[in-house]
C-alpha cells in the first residue's frame, strides 16, 4: 500500500462540518470517487484516512491535509488520475488542491497561518487591534484536555501578524499549531473583542497554511 | 450558498445568518448545501413546496417518505421542493431574538413565501412542532385566518388517518400514499393560478374532488350531549367519505436514485431500500399493519437494481432493507443472495431491521452472518400466549425459543425483546409472563451447545405502553390510566430477579398524551393551541415534555384527556375518522375486536384472506396465488 496525501480547501457548507463528521464525509467522497483506497482489515472494514490537523468548527481552510492509502494491488495507481477522480465528485465546499506523496510526518506541524476578517459593523479597528496584539501579557483561560481550565499568556505565542484595513478589517496571524502547542485564534480574537467591549462581534476565520517549526511549508 | 437573501425586517444576510449558526449546537443541521440537495432557479419554477418535517434535522433526514417525495417532486422542472426541519430550542431562541423567519434549507428563503407548506405527520407528539413551525414562519396558525390562497398548508403521513386534531390548522390533508395525489393537487393549483384563480375557498372546493384529498373546513361536525360526535356534514360538494390513495404497482412506483446525504450525523445515516408496503400479519394493536393495506411487494430485480444505483450515487457503505416485516418478503433469500454479491465486493454492510421470529431460518441467519452482525431483536409484544392470541401476534413461545436457540448457537449473546403493557384484557399474570419469558431465554442460553465460550447473556427487555390507534381493531378500547400504567410497571420491575435481564421503559406520560391525540376530534385543536401558547414543543423529547402543561391545556379548552383515551367506545359510536376510508372496513375491525376478546387469532393475509376490504384496490397480496409461507 502506498501513502497518498491530499491537499484541499474547505469552505461554504463544509464550514459547519465538525472534525468527527469530516471523517465520514471524506470516506464517502473517496468511495464515490472509486479511487482504489486501502481498507482496514478486520470485522468493521473502513477506508484508512487520517487528517494532519483538525480544523475548528466554523473555520474555513485553504490548506487541509488528509492522508489515505492505495490498496495493495494498486500501489502504482496514477496519482494524477486519482486527483481527477476525487475532484470530479467533490461537493460545493471541498476543492482538491493536489494529491502528492507525503513529505513530512503530520506530527511535524508546529505553526499555522490564519486570516481573520471582522464584520463591517464590528467596532474593531486596526489601532485597537494592534495595541492589543502588542500587549506584554495577554492572559486567557484555556480548557485543558482533562476538562479543567488553566491560565495562559498568549503574548509570547504570537509569532507574527499583519493588519490590513481597507473595506474590511483583516488580521493575518501565525500561531503555534499541532501536538506540542496549539492556539486556537478564536480565544485570542474573543479576548480582544471582550477588551473593546463588543458583545456579539462577528468575524470569519480561514486557516491559510501549515508549517514546520522552522517555517518550512508542510507538504 | 450562492444565493443572498435579506430576511424581512431583520436584515440578516447569509453571512450573518451563518455566524448565528455557529452560536448554537450542531450548526450543520441549519446550513444546507449537502450532497444530493437540489438547487433550482426560483424564477424558473411554477410551484415552490416547503416539505416540513416537524422534528429535528437528525430525525427528519432519516425519514424515507421525505426522501421519496423530495426526489419525486424535484424530478419535475416546474416544481422546486425544499426541506425544512424544526429548529432545536437554542436556534429557535436566536431566530426569535434576531427576527429570522423559518427558512428552507436549499434556498434559505422564508417558508411563508412558498406556495405549499407541507407537513409529514409521523407521530402525534410532533403536532405542537407543526404549530411552532407555522408560527416561526410568521404564518397565521388557523386555516381560517389565512385568507390568501398561499401559502397552502397541507399534511400527509400516517397520522393523517385521524387528522381531526389538526383540522383547524391544515387546509388539505392527503390520505394514504402521496406520490400521485400530491402532484395532482399541485397540478390543480398550477392550473387554477394560470387561469387567474385566487380564491382559497374556491380552490379547496376543487381540490376536495380529487380522490385522497380531505379538506376539513368543508365538513361540519355535530356533537351530542355527552360530547360524542353525532354527525359529519360535508359541504360544498365535498365527498361524504374520503378514500385513501395507494401506489398499486410498486415496481413502477417512483424510487429516488439519489438521497440528500447529510454532512452531520443523523439517526439513520445509510442508504435505505424499500422492499414492500403493508404487512400481512394483522397484529391487532398495529396501525401500520392496517392503514398500509394491501401488502404490495417490489420485485427482487427492481430492488436489486435500485439498491445498487442508490449505493453508487450516495457513497454510503451501509444499506438497510425497509419494510414492516422484512422476513415476510416472499423472495428474501434469493434477494439477499444476489445483493450480497455486490455489497461484499463494494464493502457495503447490509442490515435487515424488522425481522420476525417465526420464519427466521438457519439459512437466513447464515446470510446475516456474512452481512455485518447487528443486534438480534424480537418483538413478542406480550408475555403470555393468551395475550399474544388476543393481539394476534401469531408467534408461540416455542418459536421464540427456537429462534433464540439458533441465534445463540450462531454466536449471538444479546437479545432484545420488545413488549407492551396495557394491552386489552391484560392481567397481572401477563405482566409476570414478560419476566418469565425473559428468564426462560436466559436459562436457554446456558443450555445451548455451541454458545460463545466464556460469555454471559444479556436479555434486554424494552417496554412501551399500549396506545389504541384509529383503524385498528383496538380503536374501541380504553387506554389504561396513568396510575395503572405505573402499577403494572412496578409489578414487572418486581418480577425480574436476575441482572442478566435489563429493563427499559418508554415514558408513560407521553403515551397517555399520545393516546388522547391519536383518537382526538377537532375540538382538540383548541387544546393544541393552548398547549402551544403555554410553550409546548418537541413533546417527543422527554426533556421538554410537561404532562401538567398539557392537562392545563385540556382544562382550559373544557375537555378531558380521559374522554379521548380512557373510555370504552361503543362499536356504533361515530369516531372522528369514520368518514375516512383506509381500505379496511369498520365491520372488519369490529369482527377482529370480537375475535380478540374471544382470544382467537386470525391467519395472515397469505394463509387466508380475512376479508378486511383492502382487496378493492385490485392489487397486492389479495391477488397473489395462495401459497403456504410457513
Amino acid at each position: 500500500m502506498k501513502n497518498v496525501r491530499m491537499f484541499f480547501k474547505k469552505s461554504g457548507p463544509l464550514r459547519f462540518v465538525s472534525h468527527l463528521d469530516m471523517n465520514r464525509v471524506m470516506t464517502r467522497l473517496l468511495r464515490l470517487s472509486k479511487v482504489p483506497i486501502w481498507y482496514t482489515e478486520g470485522f468493521n472494514r473502513h477506508p484508512y484516512i487520517t487528517f494532519a490537523l483538525p480544523l475548528s468548527l466554523g473555520f474555513s481552510s485553504e490548506y487541509e491535509v488528509m492522508d489515505f492509502r492505495f490498496d495493495d494491488e494498486n500501489d502504482n495507481f496514477d496519482i494524477s488520475v486519482a486527483e481527477k477522480m476525487i475532484s470530479d465528485v467533490c461537493p460545493e465546499g471541498i476543492e482538491v488542491i493536489a494529491l502528492k506523496e507525503p513529505v513530512f510526518k503530520s506530527g511535524k506541524i508546529a505553526l499555522a497561518d490564519f486570516k481573520i476578517t471582522f464584520f463591517k459593523d464590528s467596532s474593531a479597528t486596526a489601532k485597537t487591534l494592534e495595541d492589543f496584539l502588542n500587549l506584554k501579557e495577554i492572559i486567557v483561560s484555556k480548557t485543558t484536555k482533562k476538562g479543567g481550565t488553566k491560565e495562559i499568556d498568549l503574548a509570547p505565542k504570537i509569532k507574527e501578524y499583519k493588519i490590513l484595513s481597507d473595506d474590511e478589517l483583516t488580521l493575518f496571524i501565525k500561531l503555534p499549531a499541532g501536538g506540542e502547542d496549539n492556539i486556537n485564534p478564536k480565544i485570542l480574537v474573543d479576548k480582544y473583542l471582550a477588551e473593546i467591549g463588543e458583545q456579539n462581534g462577528f468575524y470569519t476565520v480561514i486557516r491559510t497554511g501549515l508549517y514546520l517549526a522552522d517555517g518550512t511549508k508542510f507538504e | 450558498m450562492k444565493l443572498t437573501i435579506v430576511f424581512g425586517g431583520a436584515k440578516v444576510d447569509n453571512k450573518r445568518l451563518e455566524q448565528f449558526f455557529l452560536t448554537v449546537q450542531k450548526p450543520g443541521r441549519y446550513s444546507g448545501g449537502e450532497m444530493g440537495s437540489i438547487i433550482k432557479d426560483k424564477s424558473k419554477v411554477d410551484v415552490r413546496f416547503a416539505f416540513c418535517f416537524p422534528d429535528t434535522y437528525e430525525i427528519g433526514m432519516s425519514h424515507l417518505g421525505m426522501k421519496i417525495l423530495y426526489g419525486l417532486f424535484n424530478e419535475r422542472e416546474d416544481i422546486w421542493c425544499e426541506r425544512v426541519f424544526a429548529p432545536w430550542m437554542d436556534f429557535e431562541d436566536v431566530m426569535r431574538r434576531e427576527d429570522i423567519p423559518l427558512f428552507a434549507l436549499e434556498s434559505r428563503d422564508p417558508v411563508s413565501e412558498f406556495d405549499f407548506i407541507g407537513f409529514t405527520l409521523q407521530y402525534e407528539l410532533s403536532y405542537t412542532n407543526v404549530l411552532n413551525m407555522l408560527d416561526l414562519s410568521g404564518v397565521p396558525l388557523r386555516s381560517a385566518d389565512r385568507t390568501d390562497l398561499t401559502p397552502l398548508v397541507v399534511a400527509g403521513g400516517p397520522c393523517a388517518c385521524n387528522p381531526e386534531p389538526l383540522a383547524d390548522f391544515v387546509d388539505i390533508f392527503f390520505l394514504g400514499e402521496g406520490e400521485e395525489v400530491d402532484l395532482e393537487v399541485i397540478d390543480l393549483y398550477k392550473k387554477y393560478k394560470a387561469e387567474g384563480g385566487n380564491d382559497k375557498r374556491e380552490f379547496l372546493k376543487l381540490a376536495s374532488q380529487i380522490e385522497g384529498v380531505y379538506v376539513p373546513s368543508l365538513y361540519d361536525v355535530e356533537y351530542g350531549s355527552e360530547g360524542k360526535i353525532t354527525k359529519y356534514i360535508p359541504k360544498d360538494g365535498a365527498p361524504a367519505v374520503v378514500h385513501k390513495r395507494i401506489m398499486a404497482d410498486m415496481d413502477k412506483s417512483y424510487y429516488p436514485k439519489n438521497f440528500v446525504v447529510p454532512f452531520t450525523e443523523i439517526v439513520h445515516d445509510r442508504a435505505v431500500m424499500e422492499i414492500f408496503r403493508g404487512c400481512i400479519r394483522g397484529c391487532r394493536f398495529c396501525q401500520a399493519g392496517f392503514i398500509y393495506r394491501p401488502v404490495r411487494e417490489k420485485s427482487a430485480d427492481v430492488i436489486n437494481a435500485e439498491a445498487k444505483a442508490l449505493c453508487d450515487s450516495t457513497g454510503y457503505d451501509e444499506m438497510s432493507l425497509s419494510s414492516l416485516s422484512t422476513s415476510d418478503y416472499t423472495e428474501i433469500e434469493p434477494l439477499l443472495a444476489r445483493m450480497i454479491e455486490w455489497t461484499d465486493e463494494d464493502k457495503i454492510s447490509l442490515s435487515l431491521p424488522s425481522l420476525r421470529i417465526d420464519n427466521f431460518s438457519p439459512e437466513l441467519l447464515e446470510k446475516m452472518k456474512m452481512i455485518r452482525k447487528s443486534g438480534l431483536t424480537f418483538a413478542p409484544e406480550a408475555g403470555t400466549q393468551r395475550l399474544r392470541d388476543v393481539i394476534n401476534k401469531n408467534i408461540t413461545e416455542k418459536d421464540i425459543m427456537k429462534s433464540c436457540a439458533t441465534a445463540f448457537a450462531g454466536g449471538y449473546t444479546a437479545v432484545k425483546l420488545y413488549f407492551m403493557i396495557g394491552l386489552p384484557t391484560e392481567t397481572d399474570e401477563d405482566i409476570i409472563g414478560i419476566a418469565k419469558l425473559g428468564q426462560k431465554i436466559v436459562d436457554l442460553y446456558y443450555n445451548v451447545e455451541g454458545r460463545p465460550k466464556g460469555k454471559g447473556v444479556n436479555v434486554s427487555i424494552s417496554v412501551s405502553t399500549f396506545v389504541p390507534k384509529p383503524f385498528t381493531p383496538f380503536q374501541f378500547c380504553p387506554q389504561i390510566s396513568k396510575d395503572e400504567m405505573r402499577r403494572r410497571q412496578q409489578l414487572l420491575r418486581d418480577s425480574i430477579t436476575t441482572k442478566k435481564i435489563s429493563l427499559s421503559w418508554h415514558d408513560s406520560d407521553t403515551s397517555a398524551l399520545e393516546g388522547a391525540l391519536a383518537r382526538g376530534d377537532r375540538r382538540m385543536g383548541e387544546v393544541l393551541l393552548n398547549a402551544f401558547n403555554m410553550g409546548a414543543k418537541m413533546d417527543s423529547w422527554g426533556e421538554s415534555f410537561s404532562y401538567d402543561l398539557w392537562m392545563n391545556a385540556f382544562e382550559k379548552a373544557g375537555l378531558s384527556a380521559e374522554f379521548y383515551s380512557n373510555r370504552e367506545r361503543a362499536v356504533d359510536e361515530i369516531n372522528p375518522w369514520d368518514h375516512l376510508d383506509y381500505g379496511v372496513s369498520k365491520e372488519f375491525l369490529i369482527k377482529e375486536y370480537n375475535l380478540a376478546i374471544e382470544e382467537t387469532t386470525t391467519p395472515n393475509c397469505r394463509e387466508k384472506c380475512a376479508g378486511c376490504g383492502a382487496n378493492k384496490y385490485g392489487k397486492g397480496v389479495c391477488f397473489e396465488k395462495c401459497k403456504n409461507v410457513l
